[in-house]
């Protein structure tokens, strides 16, 4: 039995790892872009806040800046120096020179102005006075921002310094305005915070990553189990019908791919059931055909056996019958001849009247052979009616004794009949009745050694009369009884018989009685005697005729 | 930006012509009320509006086309609108108005008597008076400093002195040629003075230094008294302030009579009559001040 389809740990490992390792590449990508975007974030948000202090450098220089006051400057750079990641601030008047400078403690001096420095084109600044640059110096990577530092043309008198104080005090106001210096912060990458910020982004990745694949690993034994479940009782199902269980369905229901592959499949297995039905269907009405042809090649070698005997049969049948022929057509022709030949000389009125008689003996058993022969023909031709005659069984059977006693006298054989009292009418075909009776009768005479019995019984049967011929003949070995009904066969077939006898007598006398719907048999023992029976079935005229002789 | 309220030559009405240089809310309150004033005096007046930009120095071309129409009366609007118009306008009556400090600019001869066609209304508001205003609040003040260039306010400069000793205080008047000078006078000054008292200077007051003397006068504790409710709202303790609608009047008073025939050269300039004062209780807080509440009777008050 094959076994059904399990999706081995080796199959399930496989498909994790392979999710997992899809899930890390995708997460060190992300991560290797994040921690760069955010290297770019912290660089920008650098310069973004540079800019901002530049700027408010810038504007509170104004006034140092507009008098060349050192101290007022010093304390606003001492100021934005302070802030983190500030490397320097500087404020320049419109010359170039510079009014004050602080630097952190990160540095040892301020950067000189001929530092090499390259300007930062790819940031987009809202205000395009701001300006800065990467600078490469004592080994270090900083940036400098710079915004200008501007002060307002206008010269307010009298009434106006105090009626347009606001205006003055804000930056709304669409003023005419003078560089007149520039403030400049240095800003530094503080490694401590870049790497700070890295390891917080690759901390999240690596949860997140984490999470990911713990959840994707629960999806694929999700996945694996939806697939799997469905697909093991497909496969039992395919393995049962592979054993023959047309019968085996899958119970899957749900609405999806597999789904339909299971109803599919439930559709296949139908559907080759149901040819398996037709099949069985076909192949019994093959077999049924088949014993069929058997049976009738049975009997047609039945038929066979029968035509080959019966052929056999014809032509022993004319060879006994040439034979039967040529006998009494000898002695007729041998007496005739003597007779009529002058050369014999004379014959005695004796010897004449008993060549003769021989003549006519022979003449008469010519006759009656070829009599027996045309009956014999005419019912295998199926031309004989029978009659239905009411006679008495008393006299019949009288009359038929007195026919043959003179054939029982040379032997001096007695004939004895047993009559039973309630047989007397019987209807049936009188001379195909007295025929066969004849002819056991001659045979049983022929049959039995001189000075012998002969006894003829009759009885009234349960449902017909039965008649029966005993002889103290020679008797009848069991291997030849059943034979001795057909044409010409009689016990000893050789050409030495002791007997003479067409050998139709009792195959005429078995076609007469079963012509009349009656069966004949034979009981023998060997050097005893035989037995030959037969019945009449009653007709329904029996009963009519029979109350007319009670 | 040129606005020329009614085009048409109509001779039968007067033509008053305003020169502005700026738009700012206080000279706006001063002209309505002069119109006002002017139709309730049942004047009818056609009043054109020409505006100057303050840094179009050699636009005054448009002065004398002006003086081609010939208008009755020029009135001005605040002193840069003064002084140009009276560069230009020599025959026409030109009646100022919002002018701080008219004698110190030199626009007229005396505050009695201008001696030429100008004549109007000015926010002077006397030292005194705003010594006694300062006195209101810090009663303990003696000895007052103040920031100027000679050049421009030693006039004001001189009043403030002898207002201060008439009421026994110490004006320390620090003199300065330019605006880089301001800290220094600033820092020299705050330790010898109770307060430090402003008069309207280009020089110490210019828009760069301003945030900077707010910033240095908080730091140190200085009571600031400023030139207007601006200056009070900017940080300033207390400032007095001219009521323009009250200016706006005096101006279409000095406007009828002109329009009248009278001579501006003879006609007084006039000065507020009432001062408002203006104190910024935040300002206090920050100086330490308690002031006591019936001394802020009348006071506009920033909380």
């Amino acid at each position: 039995m094959a076994l059904p389809v399990k999706f081995q740990p080796a199959l399930l490992w496989k498909l994790i790892l392979s999710i997992s390792a899809l899930i890390v590449l995708t997460s060190i990508t992300l991560g290797w872009f994040a921690g760069q975007y955010a290297v770019d974030l912290i660089k920008s948000g650098l310069i973004e806040r540079g800019r901002s202090l530049a700027r408010n450098l810038a504007y509170n220089s104004e006034y140092g800046v507009l008098i060349a006051n050192q101290a007022i400057i010093t304390q606003l750079v001492d100021g934005v120096i302070k802030e983190e990641d500030v490397l320097y601030a500087v404020v320049q008047n419109e010359d170039g020179e510079s009014l004050a400078g602080a630097r952190s403690t990160q540095l040892s001096i301020l950067p000189p102005k001929t530092v090499e420095r390259k300007e930062l084109r790819e940031v987009t600044w809202t205000d395009p006075t701001t300006k800065a640059y990467q600078i490469y110096w004592g080994g270090e990577v900083f940036y400098e921002v710079t915004f200008p530092v501007k002060t307002r043309q206008v010269r307010r008198t009298r009434e106006e310094i105090g009626l347009t104080i606001d205006e003055t005090l804000s930056t709304g106001a669409p003023v005419i305005e003078r560089t007149i210096g520039l403030a400049a912060v240095g800003m530094s990458l503080s490694e401590k915070r870049v790497n700070a910020a890295i390891i917080n982004i690759l901390r999240s990745i690596a949860l997140l990553t984490g999470l990911v694949i713990v959840a994707g690993i629960g999806v694929t034994i999700f996945l694996v189990k939806l697939i799997a479940g469905p697909v093991n009782q497909l496969a039992t199902a395919a393995t049962r019908i592979a054993e023959g269980d047309l019968s085996s369905h899958v119970a899957v229901k749900s609405r999806d791919e597999i789904g339909a592959l299971a109803a599919s499949f439930n559709r296949m297995a139908e559907s080759i059931q149901q040819r398996e039905r037709e099949l069985r269907h076909h192949a019994e009405e093959l077999d049924r055909l088949n014993h069929r042809l058997v049976t009738q090649q049975e009997a047609l070698q039945q038929i066979n056996a029968q035509l080959a005997a019966a052929s056999q049969h014809k032509s022993q049948f004319l060879a006994n019958m040439s034979h039967e022929l040529r006998t009494p057509l000898n002695a007729i022709i041998g007496f005739s001849g003597i007779l009529l030949n002058p050369a014999l000389g004379k014959v005695s009125d004796e010897e004449r009247r008993e060549f003769l008689s021989n003549i006519m003996t022979s003449g008469k058993h010519l006759l009656g052979l070829i009599n027996e022969v045309l009956d014999l023909s005419k019912i295998e031709a199926g031309r004989v009616t029978v009659s239905q005659d009411r006679f008495s069984i008393p006299e019949v059977l009288e009359s038929v004794r007195q026919t043959i006693e003179p054939l029982a006298d040379k032997k001096q054989i007695t004939i004895t009949t047993t009559i039973d009292p309630a047989l007397t009418v019987i209807i049936a075909d009188e001379t195909k009745f007295r025929q066969v009776l004849y002819n056991l009768l001659s045979n049983a005479i022929k049959f039995t050694p001189p000075a012998g019995q002969v006894q003829l019984f009759a009885n009234a049967g349960k449902d017909g009369a039965e008649f029966a011929v005993v002889d103290t003949g020679i008797g009848i070995k069991p291997e030849d009884r059943a034979r001795i009904f057909q044409e010409f066969e009689q016990v000893e077939m050789s050409a030495e018989r002791r007997f003479e006898g067409t050998g139709l007598g009792l195959t005429l006398a078995k076609k007469l009685v079963e012509l009349q719907g009656g069966r004949i048999w034979l009981e023998s023992e060997v050097g005893k005697g035989s037995t030959f029976s037969f019945a009449l079935p009653f007709m329904k005229r029996i009963e009519s005729a029979v109350t007319d002789h009670s | 930006m040129l606005l020329l309220a009614g085009t048409s030559y109509v001779h039968a009405r007067e033509l008053i012509t305003v020169i502005k240089t700026r738009e700012a809310e206080p000279y706006e309150i001063a002209l309505t009320s002069l119109r006002r004033t002017l139709r309730d005096k049942g004047i009818d007046t056609q009043i054109e509006e020409l505006f100057l930009a303050e840094d179009g120095q050699g636009k005054d071309h448009r002065l004398a086309e002006l003086i081609k129409k010939n208008p009755q009366l020029v009135v001005t609007l605040g002193s840069a609108a003064t002084e140009r118009a009276a560069k230009v306008i020599k025959d026409t009556p030109v009646l100022f108005c919002m002018v701080l400090n008219p004698q110190a600019s030199g626009l007229v001869r005396s505050m009695s008597g201008s001696g030429n066609n100008l004549t109007g209304a000015a926010l002077d508001i006397a030292p005194q008076v705003q010594f006694e205003a300062l006195r209101s609040l810090l009663p303990n003040a003696k000895k007052i400093g103040v920031i100027y260039n000679p050049q421009e306010t030693e006039t004001v400069v001189q009043q403030g002195r002898k207002a201060a000793r008439d009421m026994g205080l110490e004006l320390i008047a620090v003199p300065i040629a330019s605006g880089d000078k301001v800290p220094d006078a600033l820092r020299s000054l705050e330790k010898k003075v109770d307060a430090l008292w402003s008069v309207a200077d280009s020089t110490t007051f210019t828009p760069a230094s301003m945030e900077f003397i707010f910033l240095h006068t908080l730091r140190n504790k200085l009571p600031f008294m400023g030139l207007s409710p601006a200056f009070v709202k900017a940080g300033a303790l207390l400032a007095l302030a001219a009521d323009y609608q009250e200016v706006g009047v005096q101006c279409g008073a000095l406007a009828t009579r002109i329009l009248s025939g009278e001579s501006p050269s003879s006609l007084p300039v006039t000065t507020p009559q009432k001062a408002i004062l203006h104190v910024n209780l935040k300002t206090a807080e920050t100086l330490g001040l308690k002031i006591p509440p019936d001394r802020l009777k009348g006071a506009v008050v920033l909380r």
